[in-house]
């Protein structure tokens, strides 16, 4: 598996392509953008984006999609039934399902918005807006600000520490680092009862 | 890539290296397997990929190299050099650089989360999206850097100069700073504080 990386300047977030060792069927997360840049980084690895992966469906992160189907006969999964007027399958919190080779676990994460996802591929966590370095992601209220915490301490924060964190915004991190030395992070899990 | 292999050791938790199914603690030839890890390092023109962790790396010169998508987390760097080195989507987190040259370093997507450097320069580097959180960094020099989007949060800084960066969207949150200089650089467009 290798996973390459795109900065979008225009939202100002990541998206991540993720194909085999040579070429191929290739997952694309969040394609807040379609420029050049990323078409090139298609094409140069040998790579035909056949899915992509929604974390939610802000604009930052989905802005891309037509310009991408217009190239690409591309499927996409997100936790809605449509996205910018395109039909998705809709993936449910702790399902399991396969792209290719890659397997792949959906976990619900809400708070930054309802719709979050976070996706689990092998050792590695995409975020999305859920969780950033050093931060988790921005939210419009104390309650959602609340529930965002409480899904990051039930859903992530168990898992194995050596996980990598790709976010929608900024750069990776890793799960061992969030929990020692994000803010937010110490701060919730200082307040958090376990149930 | 990043598939983190466990050690094949009964009840191991360290992360086999590559070209090998156990970690270096477990491996025949410890010595051996890093010297060529690192050798292929300094030799390739560009390595992708390699996981090398826990080990004490010394005085090795890694000038011009290319390190993309490798895991080199948890070792230490003494007296080594990077200068003009390209590091993309790697990790070095938890590990220690021991007066180490990162001079006109070009890092994307780097993580350096939860490492001590000290003694350490990286003037005239371009270190985008560059993570290090709870770092602990003391008498270093970052001059003429460019850190765009790179994350030093919960970090302790201690005789750091930031001369002539560029701190657009860098993030010094809970930070501890003593004798740190951010002389010509644009603070302002730092992240000192949240709301």
């Amino acid at each position: 598996m290798k996973i390459f990386f795109h900065y979008s300047v225009v939202g100002f977030s990541n998206s991540y392509l993720i194909g085999g060792e040579n070429g191929g069927d290739a997952v694309l997360v969040d394609p807040g953008i379609m420029d050049i840049e990323l078409l090139n980084m298609v094409e140069e690895n040998g790579y035909y984006i056949k899915y992509i992966l929604l974390t939610h469906r802000h604009a930052a992160h989905t802005d891309g999609i037509r310009t991408i189907r217009k190239i690409y006969d591309a499927e996409v999964y997100a936790n809605n039934m449509s996205v910018t007027d395109v039909s998705v399958h809709s993936v449910a919190d702790g399902e399991h399902f396969t792209l290719g080779n890659l397997e792949i676990t959906a976990l619900q994460v809400p708070g930054h918005s309802t719709d979050s996802l976070v996706y689990r591929i092998g050792s590695c966590l995409f975020t999305g807006d859920a969780l950033f370095c050093g931060r988790i992601g921005p939210t419009t209220s104390v309650l959602s600000r609340s529930l965002l915490m409480r899904s990051i301490l039930e859903k992530l924060i168990g898992l194995d520490e050596n996980c990598l964190i790709f976010p929608g915004h900024g750069p990776p991190s890793t799960l061992k680092a969030e929990k020692f030395f994000n803010p937010d992070l110490l701060l919730a899990m200082q307040h958090h009862e376990p149930q | 890539m990043f598939s983190f292999t466990p050690c094949s050791a009964t009840g191991c938790t360290n992360l086999a290296v590559t070209g090998s199914q156990y970690c270096l603690v477990h491996a025949q030839t410890p010595e051996a397997i890093a010297s060529d890890i690192l050798d292929r390092i300094t030799s390739d023109l560009s390595v992708h990929s390699l996981t090398l962790t826990n080990t004490e790396i010394r005085g090795r010169d890694f000038s011009g190299s290319r390190i993309i998508s490798c895991n080199l987390a948890r070792n230490i760097f003494i007296d080594c050099t990077f200068s003009e080195a390209s590091i993309h989507l790697s990790f070095f987190d938890f590990s220690k650089f021991i007066n180490c040259s990162f001079g006109e370093l070009n890092s994307r997507y780097a993580v350096f989360a939860g490492s001590e450097l000290t003694g350490c320069t990286f003037e005239g580097s371009d270190m985008l999206h560059t993570n290090f959180l709870g770092a602990s960094i003391r008498t270093a020099s970052f001059n003429d850097s460019d850190l765009y989007f790179s994350i030093f949060t919960h970090s302790y800084l201690e005789s750091v100069s930031f001369r002539d960066c560029n701190l657009k969207k860098v993030d010094f949150h809970s930070s501890e700073r003593k004798d740190v200089s951010f002389k010509y650089s644009n603070y302002e467009e730092a992240i000192f504080t949240r709301e």
